[in-house]
């Protein structure tokens, strides 16, 4: 069950924080995405590495099919100096729709489908609608191969 | 009035009104009014699909030859061959903004008068935007443009807007009566367009040499995804074009040609092993066909279909010929400015499918009264009316067709909203000079 792989020591981001803020925190703790937690602790939003590369990239971008032929212009990538780092807020960024979520005694198996099925890669774990962990791809990996070991593995 | 009749007008405005309010997708409308008609046996399906001695029914010409344009256009979409277009252009002009708009709204205007304008602006919204930000512009007038180029070329060819597609088959003109007719129509009012882009925007435009070379480095050669590809899509547009100018001679619907080019190209295509990682696997060729589109097309079919077998359109068109009298020309220049006026509120091809069934019931009225004084030739004139001012009007409002749409939507999410009024202040002169255009034209060619 996700109980038994997720993390519960929760690194979250609030959606008025500078995306700068995010940046570091995610970097921090090593993980591929933020939970988005208001004041009341309610899950409203996920903040993924990808959410920043689009930051970074011009908007139309997504509209074009392939990128090659673009000019080689230092500002494109330049997120850093554009102050949109500190400038943007993290809400407006996250995922924010409806989310994918799991509670604590969802069978691993629909976890793991729920991630390739909709290229998500973290998942967060509600209890009464309140966040108490999440669970990501590596954290699913860890599960699968722990019973092959000899001596359990360390959580991080 | 009978009990019939009122049903199918009181379900065929209801349809209308849902469509105009976009409070409910225009397919689910179309299918729901067609679907109760048949089913209140107000026209039998077998006339309604297959058409009987009076009612064209189902127009299967135009659907299929929607399906195989869509087949071709969905796979030429995918080698990069607007984008190379658009960056040669941009460079050609040597990065000079007033060229790139005039420039680009011309390969729009030209791209979109033989594929799919919506196709055509989604990639073409996109390299004006890059272009732009580049030159350190503002997108938006150059946006606008894109949009109106759109459906000015469109108006040029049989197979450049929808309501071309529906008037040429249910008219029995050519691909070539189209380059005879609409095809100098749309240059001229293209011509006009252009000199208004000219004067209105030269003033304000003015870019820093450095921004000019940002563009003058952008590299075509590598938007050319699969050259391989492209020279096979290429290849069959040529043939589908050669196969169009000369259908009428070989005695072919012009779907015939589209539905046999989109065959040869989906077998020209068929092992997916050269194709890069962008491209589609095979099978999803056929899910370039917008079937939305497609069922659209098919409820109203039936809808119209119900009404003239009801003879609700026999009435509107003796009463507008009585209204017009013997003033033929005055009837042409209705259809052309209430059709232009019309679509900017009402989709072009919603309008186009009763309008088609109108038209072809004053023929017969007027064929069947001996009003020999109209010579067939000079009819016509109503033909190119209903498609000019269908094409044309398209240009006055944000919403009046799928490619404005989609334009001031990818502009809205790359971060250049465009405002309702902000798009009337260009397209309303503008439209509103190519209907004048198309007046003087038709006056020109059918009337002096």
């Amino acid at each position: 069950m996700v109980r038994d792989a997720m993390s519960t020591e929760v690194v979250s981001v609030r959606p008025e924080e500078p995306v700068l803020t995010a940046v570091e925190r995610l970097l921090g703790v090593g993980r591929t995405c933020l939970p988005v937690v208001d004041d009341e602790g309610r899950l409203v939003g996920i903040l993924s590495e990808a959410d920043l590369l689009r930051l970074a990239l011009p908007r139309y971008a997504d509209f074009l099919e392939d990128a090659a032929f673009l000019p080689p212009t230092p500002e494109l990538l330049d997120l850093a100096r554009s102050g949109r780092l500190t400038q943007v807020a993290v809400s407006a960024i996250m995922h924010g729709g409806p989310l994918y979520t799991v509670e604590e005694d969802t069978p691993l198996v629909e976890a793991a489908l729920l991630m390739l099925r909709h290229g998500i890669r973290c998942l967060p774990v509600l209890r009464a609608g309140k966040l108490v962990g999440m669970l990501d791809r590596q954290d699913l990996v860890r599960a699968l191969v722990r019973p092959a070991l000899q001596e359990p593995l360390s959580e991080p | 009035m009978t009990l019939a009749q009122f049903a199918a007008c009181a379900i065929f405005l209801a349809a209308y009104l849902a469509i105009v309010s976009e409070r409910l997708d225009k397919t689910k409308v179309a299918l729901a009014g067609g679907s109760l008609m048949l089913l209140l046996r107000l026209v039998e399906q077998r006339t309604a699909l297959h058409g009987s001695s009076h009612v064209a029914g189902v127009d299967w010409n135009t659907i299929f030859l929607l399906i195989g344009m869509m087949i071709i256009v969905g796979v030429t979409k995918h080698t990069g061959l607007l984008e190379w277009i658009a960056i040669r252009t941009a460079k050609a002009v040597r990065g000079h903004p007033l060229g790139i708009i005039i420039g680009l709204s011309a390969v729009t205007a030209v791209a979109s008068a033989f594929l799919d304008n919506v196709t055509v602006v989604l990639i073409m919204t996109p390299m004006m935007i890059l272009l732009c930000e580049n030159l350190k512009m503002d997108p938006v007038p150059a946006l606008v443009a894109i949009v109106l180029a759109s459906n000015i070329g469109g108006t040029a060819t049989l197979i450049g807007d929808p309501p071309n597609m529906m008037i040429g088959s249910a008219a029995q003109l050519s691909f070539t009566d189209f380059l005879r007719y609409d095809t100098p129509a749309a240059a001229l009012v293209l011509g006009a367009f252009v000199v208004m882009l000219w004067v209105g925007l030269r003033p304000r435009l003015r870019v820093s040499p450095e921004a000019r070379a940002v563009i003058m480095a952008l590299d075509e050669r590598e938007a050319i995804r699969d050259p391989v590809l492209l020279r096979k899509c290429l290849l069959v547009l040529s043939l589908a074009l050669l196969g169009l100018v000369f259908h009428s001679h070989l005695g072919l619907e012009p779907a015939t040609i589209a539905l046999a080019a989109a065959s040869l190209l989906l077998l020209l295509t068929m092992p997916t092993r050269a194709a890069g990682p962008a491209l589609p696997a095979d099978f999803r060729w056929y899910q370039e066909i917008e079937w939305p589109t497609i069922f659209f097309f098919i409820g109203l079919f039936i809808m119209v279909s119900a009404l003239v077998e009801l003879g609700v359109i026999g009435m509107v068109g003796r009463a507008l010929v009585t209204f017009a009298g013997d003033n033929f020309p005055a009837l042409a220049f209705m259809v052309l400015w209430f059709t232009g006026l019309a679509v900017a509120v009402v989709n072009n091809v919603a309008l186009v499918a009763p309008m088609n069934a109108l038209i072809l019931q004053i023929r017969h009225d007027m064929l069947s009264a001996g009003q020999a004084a109209i010579p067939a030739a000079q009819f016509q004139a109503l033909w190119w009316a209903l498609s000019l001012g269908a094409c044309l009007g398209a240009n006055y409002t944000p919403v009046a067709t799928a490619a404005n749409v989609v334009v001031t939507d990818i502009a809205h999410r790359s971060g250049y909203p465009i405002p309702f009024v902000r798009f009337l202040k260009y397209s309303m002169p503008i439209t509103t000079v190519s209907l004048l255009v198309a007046t003087v034209y038709l006056w020109l060619v059918f009337f002096r």
